[in-house]
């Protein structure tokens, strides 16, 4: 008798046909190539990213190469972006520098986010006291303007570009954690959250297994508007002499070295401020897009 | 029975979906009389509300009607212009939907909203105004209507929200009430009420009453004819008490079979097996077929016709087109 | 002879609440106000009662979803109620629950494997292809194709997907099932499928189910015994044929002549009741229903009235039988 019954249901539920299936991937692909100006600034951070990692090897001149006989030369043949007050070659040393701000803005946010998202989390999840010291602390740092706090930070450590990775992943904490929070806070109120706790499940595996998921398309879109800023910030630490020292190719210690020939020379200042622009620009761009692809209110 | 009031014939719509076209209301027609308080039954997604905002004109973008045409009291509703439409609208045809709150501007008050209604369609005072909006208050039984008026959606209840609805909907008399599952949305008791309500509003004013709803039971109390859509289609249109004494097309009986009836100890619920397909997945031929126990060879490759029965009613189904056709 | 598998005593569950100017005035929200009753082994006890009764309150109280102001849940000589920590969670497994939303109770991003073997990872069952096993065997159980396990659940239909709460619900063999409206998100056709489901469920599998419905016919349906709220309290108690039958409660009686009936040969005289349901922030003093009682007496607006045993089984708290 039992097993005719279930036969029974077998056939209710089995009747219409599953659609096609589509990977999350290719359905996240399809979403991003329609909006163009992101796809567009993903190939240019791509490229970026190739050229970082390339870059120092396929450079005409070495960064280092001092040549007094050509200094703040004009684009030219030879020197094709100019040259800096030292005769070394820009183009070179632009090329140089991007694998140093990618990777100061990289790990900037990385060490930023990680550490705000672990505190979102536990702030969001287990509210009460948790929640408002961590928000209380985040409060204080927020009460900073961002590059205040990072000159301070790199003031009290010394300059130097590790030291300027550090101040910033320290004024990304607070708003990693606020945006975290605020996901977590919906994220634990959703039914299947509840379902799932309903089942028995520990508090670690509701956090990391069914909160955290929800959480990372709002992080993922953070991250990469957040890269920009950082490496922004990184390049004006720079320029103010607190981050990379000379001969370093970072673009911030770049402008600030091509400073006092802006009359003269304007190029000097112009490449490596427009390296940085372009990068911030590509990344602000990307995040942009990517939000409105990861918005699950959007359909395909 | 009264005058053809509404005559809805061929009607298709169709929402477009990037390149697909869903015609979720597919060759449709059907008529309602003056006084007269029909139901238009289904599961969701079988295009009922699609069938009532057709006939309001008031489709969300990506929704089209294609084909067929809407008369009321004898107009082509869909050769009016937007404007001549605005007109009918609340004031000849008038609509209350399941959610109250949506409907009801949460920024102004109960008083503002209804005066307004009454402006747009009349030429009266404020003061006219309203006068008329606390009478029509009374008369769906809101107490302290004087008071109501200067209150906002959001401080009243489910039941009376609907209850205001139904006054705004009713302010200007007009002819036809389309009704989208307007209890579903309230309780048991609260329902009572307000089917009290609109059975009352239909008995002193003469407005006909679409009535859609999934609530078989609401049918029965409510309704004189009913039409049964499934997945865009009519499948059976009869008067209410052969529909529920000899229900023709197997959905129909299914449906009715489902249904938990009270004071009546079965053992187990008739069932329909299989989900409703979606509208870009329909089956070829009949769009039951697949969930049909009745189902014949022609039946997947055909689709039937909607013919009329002995009975008087209208039945989309091979089975009964066969026995005639012998 | 009725064997008890929960007894609950006195249940009680207060919100805090501010009202008055500037919300000075603290108040506590009665959602659930000393509710007592017995779940037996096997059968299906129905929770019945308008928005705001306090129904759904009660079964996540059972749940532990909810923590419990005052009262005892008794379970196998243990008051659940009291329990914390690890004993709670291991306790867990006899109780599980079905929800009303198919779509959100759900996780949209795992696949319906990893959906209903996460009960047995929680709860210990480290064998991999043991898992594998009972939660094939438990899709087909349910009447879900386990060839689909591999599938994301959004890829379901409504149906399909609380067949798949259903087993997510079943796969640790629990004793008690608490079903939440578990049928009133879906379409009619699929609501007579699961309640079928749920019924063959019961026999094969000897569970027992709290169920939780603000639709009367389907509660008649499904129950061997109803519990009627209203505002926190349990109005009336009875064994389904002796409720729809003579019910006593002129809350009961205007609640089962309100439901529509599918068959318009049936003419009944309707007691519609007047006004709305109060809020359970403010309930009215004594018998909380007596402003909406046709038969409300004086006795009624200030005392309220004790639970009696009218009938055999049949329990009632309302004035008139006093």
């Amino acid at each position: 008798m039992a097993t005719e019954k279930q036969i029974e249901t077998m056939e209710w539920a089995g009747t219409s046909p599953l659609p096609a299936r589509k990977s999350p991937f290719s359905r996240f692909m399809k979403k991003l190539i329609r909006q163009r100006l992101a796809f567009v600034s993903g190939i240019g951070i791509i490229g970026l990213i190739i050229i970082a990692i390339i870059g120092p090897s396929i450079i005409p001149y070495k960064i280092t190469t001092v040549d007094y006989q050509y200094v703040l030369q004009g684009p030219s043949a030879r020197h094709w972006l100019g040259t800096d007050p030292y005769g070394r070659d820009l183009f070179s040393r632009i090329i140089a520098g991007t694998r140093i701000s990618l990777s100061v803005g990289f790990f900037s946010v990385l060490a930023g986010a990680a550490a705000g998202t672990f505190l979102g989390l536990l702030a969001g999840f287990y509210g009460k006291w948790v929640d408002s010291i961590i928000m209380r602390i985040c409060d204080i740092l927020f009460a900073f303007p961002g590059m205040i706090l990072a000159i301070g930070i790199v003031a009290i450590l010394g300059p130097g570009i590790m030291n300027v990775v550090i101040a910033v992943s320290i004024f990304n904490i607070p708003s990693f954690a606020r945006i975290v929070r605020s996901s977590t806070l919906s994220a634990r109120a959703a039914l299947f959250v509840e379902a799932e706790r309903s089942i028995g499940a520990k508090n670690r595996r509701l956090i990391w297994r069914h909160i955290f998921p929800e959480t990372i398309s709002t992080i993922i879109v953070y991250f990469t508007m957040r890269i920009g800023t950082a490496i922004l910030a990184a390049a004006s630490l720079s320029f103010l002499g607190l981050g990379a020292q000379p001969p370093s190719p970072e673009w911030g210690a770049m402008l600030s070295s091509g400073r006092d020939y802006l009359d003269t020379s304007p190029f000097v200042t112009l490449f490596p401020g427009l390296a940085i622009f372009f990068t911030v620009l590509v990344f602000n761009l990307f995040g942009d897009g990517l939000r409105d692809v990861l918005d699950p209110k959007i359909k395909d | 029975m009264g005058q053809p009031l509404l005559e809805v014939s061929h009607l298709q719509t169709t929402f477009f979906d990037g390149k697909q076209a869903l015609n979720a209301v597919d060759d449709v027609s059907f008529t309602i009389h003056e006084g007269e308080t029909v139901g238009l039954v289904g599961e969701s997604g079988c295009g009922k509300s699609v069938t009532s905002l057709s006939i309001m004109r008031l489709l969300s973008s990506g929704g089209k009607i294609m084909n067929g045409s809407i008369h009321f009291n004898g107009q082509n509703l869909l050769a009016l212009s937007e404007k001549e439409m605005r007109n009918i609208r609340g004031n000849e045809i008038a609509m209350v939907f399941q959610e109250p709150m949506t409907s009801l501007n949460p920024v102004y008050k109960i008083g503002k909203q209804i005066d307004e209604a009454i402006i747009y369609h009349n030429k009266v005072t404020k003061k006219e105004a309203r006068q008329r909006t606390i009478e029509t208050l009374k008369n769906v039984g809101i107490p302290r209507a004087e008071e109501i008026v200067r209150e906002y959606p959001f401080q009243l209840s489910g039941g009376m929200r609907q209850r205001v609805m139904i006054a705004m909907a009713m302010v200007c008399k007009p002819k036809l009430l389309i009704a989208d599952e307007p209890t579903t949305a309230l309780d048991v008791t609260i329902q009572a009420q307000i089917l009290d309500l609109m059975r009352e509003l239909n008995k002193k004013n003469g407005t006909a009453i679409l009535l859609i709803t999934h609530d078989l039971g609401v049918v029965a109390e409510m309704c004189e004819r009913v039409i049964v859509m499934y997945c865009g289609k009519v499948v059976e249109e009869t008067d209410v008490q052969s529909l529920f004494a000899h229900p023709h097309h197997p959905y129909t009986q299914g449906l009715l079979a489902s249904t938990p009836k009270l004071g009546e100890h079965a053992e187990r619920l008739g069932s329909i097996k299989g989900n409703v397909p979606s509208l870009n997945h329909l089956p070829k031929g009949c769009r039951f077929a697949p969930r049909c126990p009745k189902a014949m060879a022609i039946c997947r490759e055909q689709v039937p016709a909607l013919e009329a029965l002995d009975d008087g009613g209208l039945c989309r189904c091979f089975l009964y087109q066969a026995k005639k056709a012998r | 002879m009725p064997e008890p598998l929960v007894q609950v005593k006195n249940l009680k569950k207060y919100y805090p609440a501010q009202s008055g100017i500037l919300g000075l005035k603290k108040v506590a929200v009665k959602a659930v106000d000393g509710i007592s009753f017995t779940l037996n082994r096997g059968e299906t006890f129905g929770l019945v009662g308008e928005s705001g009764c306090g129904k759904s309150t009660t079964g996540r109280m059972l749940m532990h979803l909810t923590e419990p102001t005052d009262g005892q849940i008794i379970f196998e000589g243990k008051d659940l109620a009291s329990l914390k920590g690890e004993e709670l969670r291991s306790e867990r497994r006899h109780f599980q629950m079905i929800f009303q939303d198919p779509y959100a109770s759900l996780s949209p991003r795992m696949s319906v494997r990893a959906i209903i073997e996460e009960p047995l990872i929680i709860h210990g069952v480290k064998d991999k292809s043991e898992r594998r096993e009972r939660v094939d065997r438990m899709m087909e159980l349910v009447g879900l194709n386990s060839d689909q396990a591999d599938r994301y659940s959004y890829e379901f239909s409504g149906g399909q997907r609380q067949r798949i709460g259903i087993a997510r619900a079943l796969v640790l063999n629990p004793d008690l099932i608490i079903a939440d409206e578990p049928v009133s998100a879906l379409d009619v056709s699929i609501q007579s499928q699961i309640v079928n489901l749920l019924q063959d469920l019961q026999d094969q599998l000897g569970l027992t189910y709290l169920f939780i419905a603000h639709d009367l016919s389907v509660i008649e349906h499904i129950s061997n015994r109803i519990a009627v709220m209203y505002l926190g309290r349990i109005m009336e108690l009875a064994g389904k044929k002796s409720l729809y039958a003579e019910p006593l409660h002129p809350y009961t009686q205007a609640l089962i002549s309100a439901i529509p009936i599918p068959d318009p040969q049936i003419k009944r005289e309707k007691i519609v009741l007047k006004g709305d349901i109060p809020s359970p922030a403010n309930p009215p003093a004594g018998c909380p229903f007596h402003t909406r009682c046709p038969k409300a007496m004086d006795i009624c607006r200030t005392v309220r009235p004790e639970t009696i045993e009218k009938q055999p089984g049949h329990f009632v708290a309302c004035h008139l039988y006093n």
